[in-house]
């Protein structure tokens, strides 16, 4: 049995997984002030009369600790440290100023001018946690370890280091995660301590699994150090659900439709689409791996307007619907007075609707009118999207003159809004629709059977003699022949080890990207530069075939 | 909302001349490590973009191409054709105030007339990008400052009879480098005198001579024509590290030229010290451009770096000298050209493809009318390794030709056919937009 809860911005889903089916679920409202409470009632929910504690194999959640810390503002101080060196001046470039530190190594790793902590930096330490950052130490890493040994030795607690966000190309990327890293570390941690400790109470012993932004999960203790990655688990959690309740064989749309807002996701060949470099902060680039998402302020609590043109959606959310006892019209009472849904007053949503027509216009005609400019709203997102997405930058010939648009197949619908919206946008879209059953609970269900994922990157430069595993700060000498494959190899090795390490059952991983060029020095191949991501081979357990039980 | 700077950023990672020529896969490797660790693509001021594929249309609109496009074209020349048209549009339609076409392979080499690769270049980027700007968007006067260390002599070639394209190239002087030619002489046939400038510099030239140059000569002359659209060629081969060359000039030389000239659009050429200049000078000039702070943008390693001699100050306040007078007494030079001139006008020149190893032969007449710009043929007769010989008849209707001399340019390429003695024959109508073959 599995457990999946998802706290979301308005209820906390809990589900319990057995048999590819849902057997239990529960829903209960999310307590911003303490979201471990909302979190354990939700648990307590689902359990009831499951005698399920016992028989749990893992508990995972998604989480929006991270994202509402972040939102409302509510981090703590945190000491920059930023080795830039020569370029672009990056003193703008971080949610606090950093505290720049001379150095710098270049591209190919040389450590040109070593960084060094200047005595007088000693005023910034008091107690706060420490970023240390330095551009290409994804190549080289020493002058950020140096740093960070002595921050330690000045007594700073917590110090996480550029390095360990990504093994990508990125500094302001990589200072920027360590930033959000760094400030949400005792959040985590007390959150972390407080589900642990009701899972304990209710007899749960099974390890504790935390969903992050690319649909993956995280054992507990990993969680703890990467917490910027638990930010936008939302719509990650959603994608894991669609996964494991469709399963979309074809170039699918998903839409999570709920009361606020439509989170917008793409799928090709089983998988949700990524963006290209990594998610936005409160407006601030990391190196967070997230889906290629667009989120369109539509959802069922959308509140409509009669205009000279028509019926205006929003902007902003008003509802309640006034057939549950809400004061203005919404999009919920179209739907409802549409039979999309069966809960609430229909003769309220019936009012609702008679409030917005014309002279001599039926109130089920504004209903109609609303859901279609409504997924004429959400329609246009999805075309704007696919240009985007056909425009984004590529940079092999082969790419450009091999260029396909992203054509969908299948709209996928999920969240409470979907029954009333996802058939007309089909319809629009002149495409098949699915809205699979669960699908009010699908984040639960996706951060209940999501595998563990943990990306790693290699560098090798055969002409320097020396290979990098940039996020372990792992280096070593190579021979001339050293190959991708010798470098798929050590790079496999190592996600086994983390894997082992997070306490993970290692499943097989997988080539994200490889590349390999020549050095030429004189007119002579001098050794080679190879480049290669790999992962966990990301996915969900099994597939969930829909509620069952209760 | 308009950007700063639109990037179209294109580095053909899949695409080389061959295993160890310097135009090869990792020449902007290095580059796109340093644009993606500094950020720059992230940055609000910069807009990436795409670049499209260029149509055949597009590239026969400036080349003729014996016997065909397809010979010597690849998919990586269309797309970097089409990267520079990208940035065109993208400035044109106001969606950024300029833009930068950071794309390979390069282009300033390629003459009207392609036989092969010369130069290691095959199509003129630059050049295409400048006759899909008249064509699309009724460019009038346009000015190219070449900043690449070698004579952009393909761009000279093809605006070589063009008033409205004002060529202005600084280069180290072709008597110590490929492809020996651009010096002051080389002003631009009778009807377009003076619109070519050649600024040959002694070698180990660097930032100050350079800057004196723009400040005391470029940056007044291009005040007095009055470009609608500015061009950048932006070489970055005068690098002091550069191995093709011996100049001095740095990252923050060419960012801070970029800064003064501000161009409309700025098109990559050469530069081949890829690791210790291309990825600082780009950064450099990306952030100019986008009107950032490019102060820190410095070189690790400035051991090579030698101070300027007085021989090349002295080479540069006689360019100074030598071009405001050229400049000056241009429209007195270009009436008396004309009128020693008479109908028309003759130039024959051999042209070495180092590339490829073709040697060609042109005669090159302009003939003129008091009606319009008249029209020019082109007799070209080429010996290379893997096509033998072959040989083209050539003419070109300008887009302002009258339709007498478009008809006088069709007939001399009929004659030309009965005659016999070339290979392959064409009329490159720029009025009808169109490569005729006969
Ligand atoms: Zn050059
Ligand atoms: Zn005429």
């Amino acid at each position: 049995m599995l457990l999946g809860i998802d706290v979301g911005g308005t209820f906390t889903d809990a589900v319990i997984i057995e048999n590819e089916r849902v057997l239990y679920s529960a829903k209960r409202h999310t307590t911003h002030g303490n979201v471990a409470e909302g979190l354990l009632a939700a648990l307590d929910g689902v359990l009831e009369g499951s005698g399920a504690a016992g028989k749990l194999k893992r508990a995972a959640i998604s989480t929006t600790l991270v994202t509402n810390a972040i939102a409302t503002g509510q981090l703590p101080k945190v000491n920059i440290f930023a080795v830039p060196g020569p370029g672009f001046d990056c003193r703008k470039a971080f949610p606090a100023p950093p505290v720049v530190i001379d150095g710098y190594t270049d591209h190919r790793g040389h450590n040109v001018h070593y960084a060094k902590l200047p005595a007088t930096a000693g005023g910034f330490l008091a107690g706060a946690p420490a970023v240390v950052s330095a551009k290409f130490s994804v190549r080289n890493p020493e002058s950020e370890l140096a740093l960070e040994r002595e921050l330690k030795a000045r007594g700073v607690k917590d110090v996480v280091t550029g390095h360990s966000m990504s093994g990508l190309l990125g500094f302001i990327r990589r200072t920027n995660s360590a930033y959000y890293t760094a400030a949400t570390l005792d959040l985590c941690a007390g959150f972390f301590a407080a589900v642990r400790e009701g899972l304990k109470k209710r007899a749960i012993h099974a390890p504790l699994y935390v969903l992050k932004a690319d649909g993956g999960t995280m054992p507990e203790n990993l969680a703890g150090r990467y917490t910027a990655e638990t930010y936008f688990t939302g719509p990650a959690a959603s994608a894991v659900g669609i996964k494991a309740l469709v399963n979309p064989a074809r170039r699918a749309v998903s839409l999570d439709i709920g009361g606020t807002t439509t989170d917008i996701a793409f799928w090709e060949g089983n998988r949700p689409l990524f963006g290209k470099r990594g998610a936005k902060i409160n407006g601030y680039p990391t190196a967070v791996r997230a889906l290629h998402l667009s989120s369109v302020p539509v959802g069922g609590d959308s509140c409509l307007k009669r205009t000279e043109s028509g019926i205006a959606i929003g902007p902003g959310r008003v509802g309640p619907a006034m057939a549950l006892g809400g004061s203005v019209p919404t999009l919920t009472d179209a739907f409802l007075l549409l039979r999309f849904d069966d809960f609430g007053d229909v003769e309220k949503a019936r009012s609702a609707m008679r409030s917005l027509a014309r002279p001599g216009e039926a109130p089920e005609a504004v209903a109609g009118e609303a859901v279609r400019a409504a997924a004429g709203k959400i329609v246009a997102v999805i075309r704007e999207m696919i240009e985007e997405y056909a425009l984004e930058p590529v940079y092999r010939v082969e790419d450009v003159i091999k260029a396909h648009k992203f054509a969908p197949e299948l709209v996928i619908g999920i969240g409470g809004a979907a029954k009333g919206l996802v058939p007309e946008i089909a319809g629009q879209l002149g495409l098949p629709f699915d809205i699979p059953a669960a699908a009010l609970v699908a984040n639960a269900v996706g951060a209940a059977v999501a595998r563990p994922t943990i990306l790693g990157v290699l560098r090798a430069d055969t002409a320097l003699g020396r290979c990098i595993l940039p996020q372990a700060a792992q280096g070593m000498d190579i021979d001339r022949k050293f190959s991708v494959r010798d470098g798929e190899i050590l790079l496999t090795e190592w996600l086994r080890r983390e894997a082992q390490n997070g306490g993970v059952e290692f499943h097989g991983a997988e080539t994200l990207w490889q590349e390999q060029f020549p050095v030429i020095r004189d007119g002579w191949q001098s050794g080679n530069i190879i480049n290669i991501a790999m992962q966990l081979t990301p996915g969900v357990f099994f597939t969930v075939k829909g509620a069952g039980g209760q | 909302m308009t950007a700063p700077l639109g990037l179209v950023f294109f580095p053909a990672v899949d695409w080389m001349i061959s295993e160890t020529h310097p135009e090869r896969q990792e020449r902007l490797i290095y580059t796109y490590d340093q644009i993606v660790e500094e950020g720059l693509l992230d940055l609000a001021a910069i807009r990436e973009y795409k670049p499209r594929v260029a149509g055949r249309r597009d590239i026969e609109r400036t080349h003729i191409v014996v016997p065909d496009l397809n010979n010597i074209v690849t998919d990586a020349h269309l797309v970097s054709a089409g990267g520079t048209l990208t940035a065109a549009d993208a400035v044109m339609k106001g969606e950024v105030k300029r833009a930068f076409a950071l794309v390979r392979p390069p282009g300033h080499h390629a003459m009207r007339v392609a036989h092969g690769i010369r130069g290691f270049c095959t199509i003129n980027i630059e050049a295409i990008m400048i006759d899909y700007l008249r064509k699309t968007y009724g460019a009038g006067r346009i000015a190219v400052v070449d900043t690449d260390v070698h004579h952009g002599d393909g761009t000279q070639e093809i605006f070589y009879h063009d008033p409205d394209t004002l060529f202005i190239s600084f280069h180290q002087d072709g008597h110590t480098l490929y492809p020996g030619s651009g010096f002051m002489e080389e002003a631009g046939s009778p009807y377009a005198f003076g619109a070519t400038i050649n600024l040959p510099l002694l070698p180990e030239t660097g930032d100050v001579g350079v800057h004196l140059l723009f400040d005391e000569l470029i940056r007044p002359i291009l005040d007095d024509f009055q470009p609608d659209i500015l061009i950048n060629s932006a070489g970055q081969d005068n690098h002091y590290t550069d191995m093709l060359a011996s100049m001095q000039v740095t990252a923050q030389g060419y960012a801070r030229l970029a800064d003064k000239l501000k161009a409309d659009i700025a098109v990559l050429e050469g530069g081949y010290s890829i690791e210790a200049a291309l990825p600082y000078v780009n950064t450099g000039i990306v952030l100019a451009m986008a009107g950032l702070d490019y102060s820190r943008v410095l070189e690790p390693d400035r051991r090579d770096l030698r101070p300027e001699g007085k021989h090349t100050a002295a080479r540069v306040a006689q360019l100074v000298s030598d071009g405001r007078a050229l400049w000056s007494a241009r429209g007195k030079l270009k009436a008396e050209k004309i009128a020693k001139a008479g109908s028309s006008w003759t130039r024959k020149k051999p042209i070495y493809y180092d590339t490829d190893g073709i040697r060609e032969m042109q005669t090159e007449t302009a003939f003129y009318c008091p009606k319009c710009p008249g029209y020019l043929t082109i007799d070209s007769s080429a010996r290379g390794s893997y096509f033998g010989e072959q040989s083209a008849f050539i003419a070109v209707v300008w887009a302002a030709s009258c339709p007498d001399c478009a008809k006088r340019a069709y007939d001399a390429v009929l004659r030309a056919k009965k005659q016999g003695g070339h290979d392959y024959f064409f009329v490159q109508d720029k009025a009808k937009d169109l490569l005729e073959r006969i």
